[in-house]
């Protein structure tokens, strides 16, 4: 697994850092806490315990590379996770590595595989690892749909009473994404065992989501998910658990075929804090229904905590590209603007009639420049100049920024100023 | 051969002679056809001093007066015929900031001025629907019909200059002047609307995605320093292969940086659906003799 993980990591970082020049670095995370009755709804957790009903604390911290050229874009994501529980469970921890690779084939297709593997342990270990190709269709701006198919590899091991257990899933899945304007967004999902086929229900999950976005920045989620199940249960006669800690949840006394569902609904409310910072909160409701129990099992999930997210502009930036950043307040409009290189830097633009050399941009620190400008409302363009003795020259904009074209043949970038 | 040496010292003269009568003359005439210029645009109502600086940088980059004046005359037309004429000014200043050569100047301002003109039949009778004029009345404490004409036309001008079509443009401005779009925007709005439109890169191969992009921005209350982040929001996506909406709605509601797809990544990666495939088995299922639940998150 060890070596797979490298070889993995090693395929994606070194075409990476081979045309680092565009690469933008994301840093991303999550700190929570929460109470479940079934470890089966905790966050990467996802094994099946009830026993452990719980409060626990989850912080999670990943780190994303991205870049583009062209019609080929590359990411990999690398993260850590650490679970701690309030009772005697062991802390659940692990890492998670994942890459993806899209081509778009036109304005409409694209295709891509996405692969990755992770590593959580607590009393015990579990190992994953997937590949799996994708393709996805966007005929509007506001809807995709995207097919996969790859393959999924599971090791446990450390199990107690149990031999190390190796298994290989071979999984299809078809998502549908679609925006109702810019507040509604419905998502929608099937996945399932290619093993299973032709039995299309066996093993097969739907979800459904629904999303509200309101102009603050807040967001509401409700999502429902159903996995169906069909095995062939054959017993001795004796009777079953009664569902947990790992037992069966139910007993039988012959062989039969057995249809089980879970039901999950979800309920999740985000609040933007500031650009990088959100506030949530979330509630789950699991059912598990089987013709082996006389009652449905129910389980409940409750959770809140803030996320961080951050692209922070060093290490793989080029020196000649920025990203301006402006902040608004009744001081005036400030823009700031990120930058390793030598020299002065001065902003040029309609608010100065283009006059040479410019308004100078304030080294606030190391990389930190910036000015405060008075502007009345309406459309600005304007670039930034860097001079470095008797040799100047335009900085470049990075992908994030939006610029127009300046009828010269290169591109301004643009603030409305409201 | 004394006779040549005279006929030649003679035409030496008369060529020194045409020479002095003729090239201040000559000159004279260029100086007037700007002054002419300069004088025609201060009575036009073009600042005067903002001319003047003008001819101070044109003089300090090596500019022409005759080049001068052509780089004038597309501002002066403009003005005469009651057209906004300060994009061509400021055009004109961009142009000196960059050092763009003169000739290339002179052809992008001639362009705007042609752009401009043929701007003027597709907006004026737009702007005399009864839904747009209760737009300008209902916002005219902060901007005047006057002043959102000029603008509107200054940027529908820079849209066909930069290959927008007109059939296009009418069809934008169709979209954006229905009731229910007047009702809910203001003049600044539209113009930042038009400035976007030819930037946005599905306008080049499929307008009417852009014009239903910004419509469906406009009726989902983004304003216009919202509809700033548009083109970079739809270009990040289609170079991840992502959904621009969903890309748009990180970049402006969650005032994400534009692009960024760690919101996407966080929340796929919670809600579990990166690793692919249905759990392994039920608990306590004969295929998973642990119990193990198997989600096919981390």
């Amino acid at each position: 697994m060890k070596k797979t993980l490298f070889m993995l990591t090693t395929c994606i970082l070194i075409p990476i850092s081979t045309f680092s020049q565009g690469i933008k670095t994301t840093f991303m995370s999550e700190t929570r806490a929460g109470y479940s009755t079934n470890t089966y709804l905790n966050p990467f957790y996802s094994e099946w315990n009830r026993t452990f009903d719980t409060a626990y604390g989850f912080t999670s911290a990943f780190g994303q590379l991205f870049w583009d050229k062209s019609r080929h874009s590359v990411e990999a994501n690398a993260g850590y996770v650490f679970e701690p529980f309030l009772n005697e469970q062991t802390t659940w921890h692990g890492y998670l590595t994942y890459g993806k690779y899209t081509a778009r084939i036109n304005s409409k297709l694209s295709a891509g595989v996405n692969a990755g593997s992770s590593s959580f342990q607590s009393d015990f270990s579990r190992k994953l690892s997937w590949v799996q190709p994708f393709l996805r269709f966007q005929p509007t701006t506001f809807t995709s749909l995207t097919f996969r198919a790859g393959a999924n590899f599971r090791e446990y091991s450390g199990l107690q009473d149990i031999p190390e257990n190796n298994s290989q899933i071979r999984s299809y899945g078809i998502d549908l994404e679609s925006w109702l304007g810019f507040k509604w967004n419905l998502k929608a999902g099937i996945n399932g065992n290619i093993d299973n086929l032709p039995s299309f229900t066996n093993g097969l999950a739907g979800n459904l989501s629904l999303s509200r976005s309101f102009i603050n920045g807040s967001r509401i989620t409700s999502e429902v998910q159903i996995i169906n199940y069909s095995s062939e249960i054959t017993t001795d006669g004796q009777q079953g658990g009664n569902g947990g800690p790992f037992g069966p949840p139910g007993g039988a006394n012959e062989t039969e075929t057995i249809d089980d569902r879970i039901w999950k609904l979800k309920l999740e409310g985000s609040y933007p804090i500031n650009k990088n910072i959100s506030a949530f909160i979330a509630t789950e409701h699991l059912s598990y229904q089987s013709p082996l129990l006389e009652n449905s099992l129910t389980d409940g999930h409750l959770s809140g905590g803030v996320r961080l997210t951050f692209s922070p502009e060093a290490g793989f930036s080029n020196n000649k590209m920025v990203n301006p950043i402006w902040n608004s307040s009744s001081d005036g409009h400030k823009i700031e603007v990120k930058y390793r290189g030598e020299g002065n830097l001065y902003l040029l633009g309609d608010f100065n009639n283009w006059e040479r050399p410019g308004i100078p941009l304030r080294r606030e620190s190391k990389n930190r420049y910036s000015v405060v400008l008075e502007l009345e409302p309406g459309l600005y363009e304007y670039r930034i100049l860097q001079k470095s003795g008797s040799e100047d020259g335009w900085l470049k904009f990075s992908d994030d920024v939006s610029t127009v074209d300046d009828g010269f043949g290169g591109k301004n970038a643009l603030k409305i100023v409201e | 051969m004394k006779t040549t040496n005279s006929i030649y010292k003679l035409t030496i003269k008369g060529v020194l002679l045409s020479v002095m009568l003729f090239v201040p003359a000559f000159a004279s005439a260029q100086q007037s056809e700007l002054s002419m210029l300069m004088q025609k645009a201060d009575q036009l109502g073009i600042d005067k001093s903002y001319i003047t600086r003008l001819q101070e940088r044109a003089q300090e980059n090596g500019i022409s007066e005759q080049q001068l004046a052509d780089i004038l005359t597309p501002a002066v037309a403009l003005a005469e015929n009651d057209l906004p004429f300060d994009m061509i000014l400021e055009k004109t200043s961009e142009g000196f900031a960059k050092r763009v050569p003169e000739q290339a100047l002179i052809n992008v301002l001639r362009g705007l001025q042609e752009a401009t003109q043929k701007a003027v039949p597709l907006i004026d009778p737009w702007m005399k629907r009864a839904s747009v004029q209760e737009m300008i009345s209902r916002n005219q404490a902060s901007d005047s019909e006057q002043g959102f004409r000029n603008d509107l036309l200054k940027n529908t001008g820079r849209a066909l200059n930069q290959g927008v079509s007109e059939e296009s443009v009418l069809s934008f401005i169709e979209e954006l002047g229905s009731d229910e779009i007047m009702s809910n925007i203001n003049s600044r709005d539209i113009v930042a609307s038009m400035r976007i439109y030819p930037d946005l890169p599905t306008t080049a191969d499929n307008s009417a995605l852009s014009q239903q992009l910004v419509v469906r921005s406009l009726k989902g209350g983004f304003k216009s320093s919202d509809l700033e982040k548009l083109p970079s929001a739809m270009r990040m996506a289609q170079a991840r292969g992502q959904l621009p909406a969903g890309n748009i709605v990180n970049g402006i509601l969650e005032q994400l940086q534009v692009g960024s797809p760690a919101g996407d990544i966080l929340q796929n990666l919670f809600d579990g659906n990166i690793g692919g495939g249905p759990p392994s088995g039920l608990p306590g299922r004969p295929d998973n003799p642990a119990g193990r639940g198997g989600g096919n998150n981390g």
